[in-house]
C-alpha cells in the first residue's frame, strides 16, 4: 500500500483514479491534509501523519504538494523546495520507511487539463479548445481555467469526474511533473 | 448491563447497532455524534420514567429527535432496540425491548415489544438503601407485544392489568406500566441510567436542588455531594480519591452561607477553608463524578462526557481506575460509557483491558457522520493503540481515514483511454 499525502479533498479522490487508470494499481490510499500548511508546517506537519500511518503498518509514503505559489501565506516555496526533501529523509530514516516528496507543477489541476480534448463536454465542460502543449506553464492559473470552462462550479466532485474521464496518457505527455509522479509510483 | 443497543433515526445517529461491554469508550471528531449517544441514553432513561412525549419534548420534540434524510428532509423511520444482560443485584436476568414509531408528523407508536425475565422481589429487609432483595430462584417472565394500539400479546398474569387494546398511541406501555408489578424492576433499572458532563461554572452556582440524583451539568452538586458525605465511610472514600488529584485537600463538609447550602474544603497545612466556588474547575468536576460513582447504588448505566476536561493526566488515570472498580463490582456495578478526545483516556482504557480481571470487558467505538455507513462502529484496535502512544488525537486518525470508514475499492472499470 502506498500512502499519498495530498493537499485537498479533490486530489484525495482523483489521484487514486488517475493511478488506477494509468498504472492499474489499486493499492493507493490518499490522505487529505486539508491544506498546504498542514503539510509544510514545522515541526509537526506531514511528519505526524507519517508517524501515525507508520504505527498502523504503512511503509511507503509520497507527499504531493502543488508547486503553485498563489495561495497565501506562501509567496515563495524556495525554502520548502530545499528543506522538504531533507525533512522527508529524516523521517524516513527515523522510521525506516520510504518517504518521497513530489511537486505537482503548477498544481494538480494542471495534470487534468492536459487530458481534456477539444470540444469535450463531459463533467459540465464547455468551450474547450485544444489543450496546451505544456501544462506546467500554461494555463498560469489552472483552477481559474477550469472554472472558466465549466458550466457549474469547480470543486472536488468535478476533479473526481475529470479524473475518470480525461485521457490520462495525453495528460501525462503534456506535463513532466505528472510523468515523473507516475514514474515514482510505478517504481515504489 | 446493555448487551446490545441499536437505533435508527435518533438525532445525528442515523443508524447503528453495537454490543457494549462493561467499560466503553466512544471516540470521534467533533460533531460526529458522541453527545447524541449520551442523549440517547438519557432519552431511554426518560422514556421509562416519564414517557415518550416528555422524553421527546426534552430533546426539542419529534422534529428535532428524528433524523431527516438529506435533501428531501423526510425523516427516517425511528426504531429503538436494546437487550440487557443479567444484573442480579438489580433483579434482572435478561430483557429485550424494542419500539418503532409510525411515519407520521405526530408521535405515534407503530409497534412495541418487551420480553423480560426478572427476579421476584423478596419481602423483608432491603439489600441496600431501600433497594429490595431479589429471589433468584423464582424468575418472572414478562412479555407483551403491541401493533399500533392493539395488544397482540400480554402476560397479564404477572403484570396484573389485562387489556385488549391500548388507549394511547402516543404512549409506550413500558412507560405507563413500568412502575407496576414486577415490571417495576425493569422500570427502576432503566430510569437509573444517567449522563454527566459536569460544567464547573454551572456547578459553582449550585446552592440547592435535589440531593437524590446529580444533574447532567452538575447544577445540584452541593446538595448531592452533601448527602453522600453524610456517611463517614463515603466521605473518607471520596476524600481519598480526591486527594489523588488534589493532594492538599484535607476535609470536605457541607455548610451554609446565610441561607445557601455550600461545600467547605479544608486545606491540609494551612487549615484555610475554601468554599465550592473557590475550588478549581477540575476539582469540582472530579468531585461530582467521583460522588456519582462512589454512591452506595450508582446508576446502572453511566455516560461520562469527556472526563479529561480540566483534569491532569494523573487525575484522569486515577478516575479511570475508580471507574474500573465500580464497573467490576460484584453488586450494583455500573456499566460505563466515556466519550473522549484524549489519548490519556484511550491509554487508560487499554490499561483496563490489559488487566486480567477486566480482560474482554472493555470496548472502543468510533462515531462517524457519513451517509450510508453505521454511525457507531467498533474502533480498530491498532488505531486505539496508536492513539494511546500519543501519535495523535482520535480526530487526527479519523481525518486520515484510519478508522476504516473510507472506501477501499474504486468503482470499476476504469480505463486509461478516457471519454474520447
Amino acid at each position: 500500500m502506498i500512502v499519498i499525502l495530498v493537499e485537498g479533498d479533490g486530489e484525495k479522490h482523483s489521484l487514486p483514479v488517475l493511478i488506477q487508470r494509468q498504472l492499474g494499481r489499486t493499492d493507493i490510499r490518499c490522505i487529505d491534509m486539508r491544506g498546504k500548511s498542514n503539510i509544510l508546517r514545522r515541526p509537526r506537519g506531514f511528519e505526524d501523519t507519517v508517524r501515525r500511518q507508520h504505527a498502523l503498518g504503512q511503509r511507503e509514503f509520497v507527499i504531493l504538494v502543488d508547486a503553485d505559489v498563489t495561495s497565501q501565506p506562501y509567496t515563495s516555496l524556495d525554502n520548502e523546495r530545499l528543506d522538504l526533501p531533507q525533512r522527508a529523509q529524516t523521517i524516513a530514516q527515523e522510521l525506516n520507511v520510504r518517504v518521497e516528496f513530489h511537486w505537482a507543477v503548477r498544481e494538480s489541476e494542471s495534470w487534468l487539463i492536459g487530458g481534456i480534448a477539444a470540444r469535450s463536454n463531459y463533467c459540465d465542460l464547455r468551450n474547450v479548445g485544444r489543450p496546451p502543449a505544456n501544462t506546467e506553464t500554461d494555463p498560469a492559473d489552472p483552477k481559474a481555467w477550469l472554472q472558466d470552462h465549466l458550466r457549474s462550479d469547480y470543486g472536488p466532485d468535478k476533479q473526481d469526474c475529470l479524473a475518470r474521464r480525461i485521457n490520462v496518457g495525453e495528460a501525462r505527455v503534456r506535463n513532466r511533473s505528472m510523468r515523473d509522479f507516475f514514474g515514482l509510483i510505478e517504481h515504489l | 448491563m446493555i448487551t446490545k443497543l441499536s437505533i435508527r433515526a435518533f438525532k445525528g445517529l442515523r443508524e447503528f447497532a453495537i454490543a457494549p461491554k462493561r467499560v466503553n469508550l466512544l471516540v470521534g471528531a467533533n460533531g460526529t455524534g458522541k453527545s447524541n449517544f449520551a442523549d440517547l441514553i438519557a432519552f431511554i432513561s426518560k422514556l421509562s420514567s416519564r414517557g415518550l412525549a416528555p422524553a421527546m419534548d426534552e430533546l426539542g420534540g419529534l422534529s428535532q429527535v428524528r433524523t431527516r434524510q438529506p435533501g428531501a428532509g423526510t425523516p427516517y423511520k425511528f426504531h429503538l432496540e436494546f437487550e440487557i444482560g443479567e444484573d442480579i443485584s438489580r433483579g434482572i436476568q435478561n430483557a429485550r425491548y424494542e419500539f418503532t414509531l409510525a411515519q407520521s408528523k405526530e408521535i405515534k407508536v407503530q409497534s412495541e415489544a418487551l420480553e423480560a425475565t426478572l427476579y421476584k422481589r423478596k419481602p423483608g429487609k432491603p439489600a441496600k438503601q431501600g433497594f429490595p432483595n431479589f429471589d433468584t430462584g423464582t424468575p418472572v417472565k414478562i412479555a407483551y407485544r403491541r401493533e399500533g394500539s392493539v395488544i397482540k400479546e400480554w402476560s397479564e398474569k404477572n403484570l396484573g392489568v389485562p387489556i385488549d387494546e391500548y388507549d394511547d398511541e402516543r404512549e409506550l406501555i413500558l412507560a405507563s406500566y413500568g412502575r407496576l408489578g414486577e415490571l417495576r424492576t425493569l422500570g427502576d433499572y432503566l430510569s437509573s441510567w444517567r449522563v454527566f458532563n459536569i460544567d464547573a461554572p454551572i456547578a459553582k452556582q449550585s446552592t440547592g436542588g435535589s440531593d437524590i440524583e446529580l444533574e447532567r451539568y452538575g447544577s445540584n452538586i452541593v446538595p448531592f455531594v452533601a448527602r453522600i458525605i453524610q456517611k463517614e465511610s463515603l466521605r473518607e472514600q471520596l476524600l481519598s480519591d480526591l486527594r489523588q488529584a488534589v493532594p492538599y485537600i484535607q476535609n470536605v463538609q457541607s455548610g451554609r452561607v446565610l441561607t445557601f447550602q455550600t461545600l467547605r474544603f479544608t486545606e491540609g497545612d494551612s487549615r484555610v477553608e475554601f468554599q465550592l466556588p473557590e475550588m478549581s474547575d477540575g476539582t469540582i468536576r472530579l468531585l461530582g463524578l467521583l460522588a456519582v460513582l462512589r454512591q452506595p447504588i450508582p446508576p446502572a448505566v453511566v455516560v461520562i462526557e469527556e472526563p479529561e476536561n480540566a483534569l491532569h493526566a494523573y487525575a484522569i488515570r486515577h478516575f479511570l481506575e475508580v471507574a474500573r472498580r465500580i464497573a467490576m463490582a460484584k453488586q450494583f456495578a455500573s456499566q460505563l460509557f466515556f466519550t473522549s478526545h484524549s489519548p490519556t483516556v484511550v491509554d487508560g482504557l487499554l490499561e483496563i483491558e490489559a488487566q486480567q480481571e477486566t480482560k474482554s470487558q472493555t470496548a472502543c467505538f468510533v462515531t462517524r457522520r457519513q451517509l450510508d455507513v453505521p454511525a457507531i462502529v467498533p474502533a480498530p484496535e491498532e488505531v486505539m493503540h496508536a492513539i494511546a502512544q500519543n501519535l495523535g488525537r482520535p480526530s487526527d486518525f479519523q481525518r486520515e481515514g484510519s478508522f476504516g470508514d473510507e472506501p477501499t475499492q474504486l468503482e470499476l472499470p476504469l480505463t486509461s483511454a478516457g471519454a474520447e
